[in-house]
């Protein structure tokens, strides 16, 4: 006849009778119960189920560089060259990739110039992803639409590069995607399941949902309350038949405990590879380096950090549906007073306790890739390219 | 470095206060940890209070003052009223230290290190993303260093609340640089204080499994742990919110009015977090006043003077915050009443409209979104199962505090700004304040239930 765990705790304390602290110690650590210990199993299952499913996929066909530049739309000119398609980008420009049926999209790129690539679904959800920062020299993009949850079997990617300068596509390789719907769903559900986390400007206010099947509606949460409802149960049962008595405590929190566990192990997965996890000391470095959704920004931050005096009184020149670069800038600067300039205005106001004020204040002007002139009076003092720089009063 | 500096400062101060109240627990870490909260919250709010009811200029004198003040209310209440050869009744004697078993609690302390190793690194790590298009929460710190207080930057403090704008400006004043990311360092000091506080404390009242499974627990739910990671202030006041909270069920556990003064206290600072703070703190803190006037006919350790003395920093931060941006940017509810008296058009459908789909934001934003992780789902299981029990056995108000934070998060989501709880945009970041003290309810009650001796058939 088996004995219950409580039977086993009292006869390790009467057995252990050497100090009081001894006995306390035993008498709290109802955790030591046998019946917990299966839960620790179930609370590692989770980890490593989660974690093994995780493999990459691969097997990309490459595609030649005639059909590339067939498939190739955008509104910056572009045209084929010995060593690939090249696009003169001013500012910013759309790059659409006409290849229905791809899963995955890889371009190797050449900048000749810094520029900041992003990219969504043509026919999908009007948000930019994957925001990437690319020097100057080759790098290689690598699209999964599967990841999006508006993908269809005939969406195309369409490529958003911010900044001014050349851009080389040396060569370009997809992963078709599968051709019965079933199997396309599934691999939908799948993509957007282990998509990893997107940080933006409303990650502060909700993460990404918790899908268990996006094409059907399903979520997570509810497969694993299910779950955990069931394991509730059996461990309920379980200790029933074997200790003839209730430990409803036990059962709940087997099932709590796994729930979590598992959550917790998709959490991982997904977050993870979203946050920065090496340390920087440098508080400047942090600036130019990790601004994760605006890549851009960060070399033009920490240059004009470099370069302004504490007591220069600045304005920023942005194309006027960038609110994200002046406050970056405004923020980054203080507490020198820091304006954004508006053609066409005169008085000039920035972020809270900044006074208003006008041209004649200002000492320097930053040009966050506007496409305005610089107002006269101003000259360039030092520029990452020629529409993202610092000009002084001459 | 410099933030050492404030770290440092703020933290003494925190400790010459607890000693001054004699709130101290004796356990190294969890006093360190008390000292930085209550540290930084009383410069917050002392320098607000100079500043706006006195009119003193926030110099470093100023600033040395503030530090030096509980230095000398403790040296103060040393010579007035020493302290009695009382029993040490958290001394070390019932510390316990190592969870058991180690092959259950090794991988709840790994993930637990691994969250907090990612989130205290992002956090440190990423510059300030700002807010909206409106406004960058994060700047108050640098207006208060520029102490240069007009309309506009004062409507941003009203919104920041008085810790979270002079905090992070203490080392900055004193060195007269302003590193941006020391808003960032005091956020991730506060989450990492808030794990180093329910391990230790749990560790030296002898249940460290609670205090494990509680920072898994908290650590376990998403949108908090990236929250954490950013320059906002909601994490802040959930994690105040949450500490007071661990110290109200310690209190209902072993029923040492220190433990409730210490809860008062942590509820008090949490009101001097953003402009909500003092109404999300009124909401924890009832059931637990409630308990102690109920209590205090049978335990005459209970008094009511020191605990009217706690909750006067409330009165001075309210002071402070009308004095400086006016009764209806302190109090916007004020203003919603005025508007009501008007009988004004109301800009949004009537409240019985959207009944059903705010009743559908909060479903999705509990239960599905994930952004809560699991907690809802076992908080109703746990409650469903338990709470008849606690009932009746007294110990229900707790979770009389956690009901009273989620209802006020209901209704201030919809009646205050629905058009942010049906777009889903604010209600997962509203129900921070619930959800931290909602998962340690969960692990207290779990883990009394389960270490409970089981009835003989």
């Amino acid at each position: 006849m088996s004995r219950s765990p409580c039977h086993t705790v009292d006869a390790r304390i009467r057995r252990s009778t050497r100090t009081h602290a001894r006995r306390r110690a035993l008498e709290g650590s109802a955790w030591t119960e046998r019946g917990v210990r299966h839960a620790g199993l179930v609370l590692l299952a989770p980890f490593f189920m989660l974690t093994s499913a995780c493999a990459p996929a691969s097997d990309a066909t490459p595609l030649e560089l005639e059909r590339l530049v067939s498939c190739l739309r955008s509104d910056a000119p572009f045209g084929p060259t010995p060593d690939g398609v090249l696009f003169e980008i001013t500012r910013s420009a759309f790059v659409l990739v006409q290849l229905p049926g791809a899963r995955v999209l890889e371009l190797d790129l050449d900048a000749r110039d810094p520029l900041c690539v992003s990219w969504m679904l043509h026919d999908g959800l009007p948000r930019l992803r994957e925001y990437r920062a690319l020097a100057r020299g080759p790098a290689t993009v690598r699209l999964d639409l599967s990841r999006c949850p508006d993908w269809r079997s005939e969406s195309q990617p369409l490529l958003r590069f911010a900044g001014t300068g050349q851009l080389l596509v040396t060569a370009a390789r997809f992963v078709e995607a599968p051709g019965d719907p079933d199997s396309f769903q599934a691999c939908s559900d799948r993509g957007v399941f282990w998509a990893p986390e997107e940080l933006g400007h409303t990650t502060i206010n909700f993460l990404r949902p918790t899908t268990w099947s996006a094409s059907r509606s399903t979520w997570l949460a509810d497969r694993l309350a299910i779950t955990a409802l069931g394991l509730c149960v059996v461990v309920g049962v379980g200790i029933r038949l074997a200790r003839r008595r209730w430990r409803l405590g036990l059962a709940l929190a087997t099932g709590a405990l796994f729930a979590t566990a598992a959550h917790d192990a998709y959490f991982l997965v997904r977050m993870l590879p979203a946050l920065e996890l090496v340390p920087e000391p440098d508080p400047e470095a942090r600036i130019r380096d990790h601004y994760s959704f605006a890549p851009e920004l960060g070399p033009l931050v920490a240059l004009a950090r470099s370069t302004l005096g504490p007591e220069e009184r600045v304005g920023i020149l942005a194309q006027p549906s960038d609110w994200f670069g002046p406050e970056v800038l405004g923020f980054n600067l203080a507490p020198r007073p820091c304006v954004v300039v508006k053609p066409g205005e005169t008085v000039f106001t920035g972020l809270a306790g900044v006074k208003p004020l006008q041209l004649e204040e200002l000492d320097a002007i930053i040009d966050s890739n506007s496409g305005e002139p610089l107002p006269s009076g101003f000259r360039t003092v030092v520029e990452i390219d020629p529409h993202r720089s610092i000009a002084r009063r001459l | 470095m410099s933030f050492f500096l404030t770290l440092v400062l703020a933290s003494a101060a925190g400790l010459a206060w607890l000693r001054a109240l004699r709130l101290e627990t004796r356990t190294l870490a969890v006093d360190l940890a008390l000292g930085w909260f209550v540290g930084g919250a009383w410069f917050g709010l002392a320098v607000a209070a100079l500043r706006f009811l006195v009119g003193l200029a926030y110099t470093i004198p100023l600033a040395m003052l503030v530090i030096a003040a509980p230095f000398i209310a403790w040296g103060a209440r040393a010579l007035l009223a020493p302290r009695s050869r009382a029993p040490r009744t958290e001394s070390a004697s019932s510390s316990r230290w190592r969870p058991r078993p180690g092959w259950l609690f090794v991988p709840l302390a790994a993930y637990v290190m691994v969250m907090a190793y990612a989130t205290a690194t992002h956090g440190i790590v990423t510059p300030t993303n700002t807010d909206d298009g409106l406004r960058v929460r994060a700047l108050t710190p640098i207006l208060a260093f520029e102490d240069r207080w007009n309309g506009e930057t004062r409507q941003v403090l009203a919104l920041a609340g008085s810790l979270p704008t002079w905090t992070p400006s203490l080392a900055w004043r004193l060195t007269g640089r302003v590193d941006h990311f020391h808003v960032n360092y005091t956020v991730v000091s506060h989450f990492l204080g808030l794990l180093v506080l329910l391990v230790s404390l749990a560790a030296s009242r002898g249940f460290p499994e609670r205090g494990w499974v509680g920072a898994f627990a908290v650590l376990s739910l998403p949108l908090f742990v990236y929250h954490c990671t950013s320059t906002y202030t909601d994490a802040v006041l959930a994690i105040h919110v949450g500490i007071g909270f661990l110290f109200f069920l310690e209190y209902d556990r072993a029923r040492d009015p220190r433990d409730a003064q210490r809860a008062l206290l942590f509820f008090v600072l949490a009101s001097f977090v953003k402009r909500e703070g003092g109404t999300v703190a009124a909401c924890a803190a009832l059931p637990l006043v409630m308990l102690l006037l109920w209590r205090r006919r049978h335990d005459a350790s209970i008094r009511i003077r020191s605990l009217l003395l706690l909750l006067s920093p409330v009165l001075l931060d309210l002071a402070t915050a009308v004095s400086s941006v006016g009764m209806v940017q302190a109090f916007p509810v004020t203003g919603l009443l005025a508007n009501a008296a008007q009988a004004t058009p109301p800009s949004s459908p009537p409240v019985s409209e959207l009944r059903l789909e705010a009743a559908q934001a909060f479903h999705w934003a509990l239960l599905r979104s994930g952004n809560q992780g699991m907690l809802y789902w076992i908080l109703a299981a746990t409650a469903l199962m338990r709470l008849p029990f606690l009932v009746r056995s007294g110990r229900c108000m707790p979770f009389l505090s956690v009901a009273s934070l989620f209802a006020l998060s209901v209704m201030s989501s919809i009646w205050l700004i629905p058009q942010y709880t049906l777009d889903q945009s604010t209600v997962h970041r509203a129900l921070l304040v619930v959800s931290v003290p909602a998962s340690l309810w969960v692990v207290a009650t779990l883990s009394e239930w389960c270490s409970e001796k089981p009835a003989a058939e």
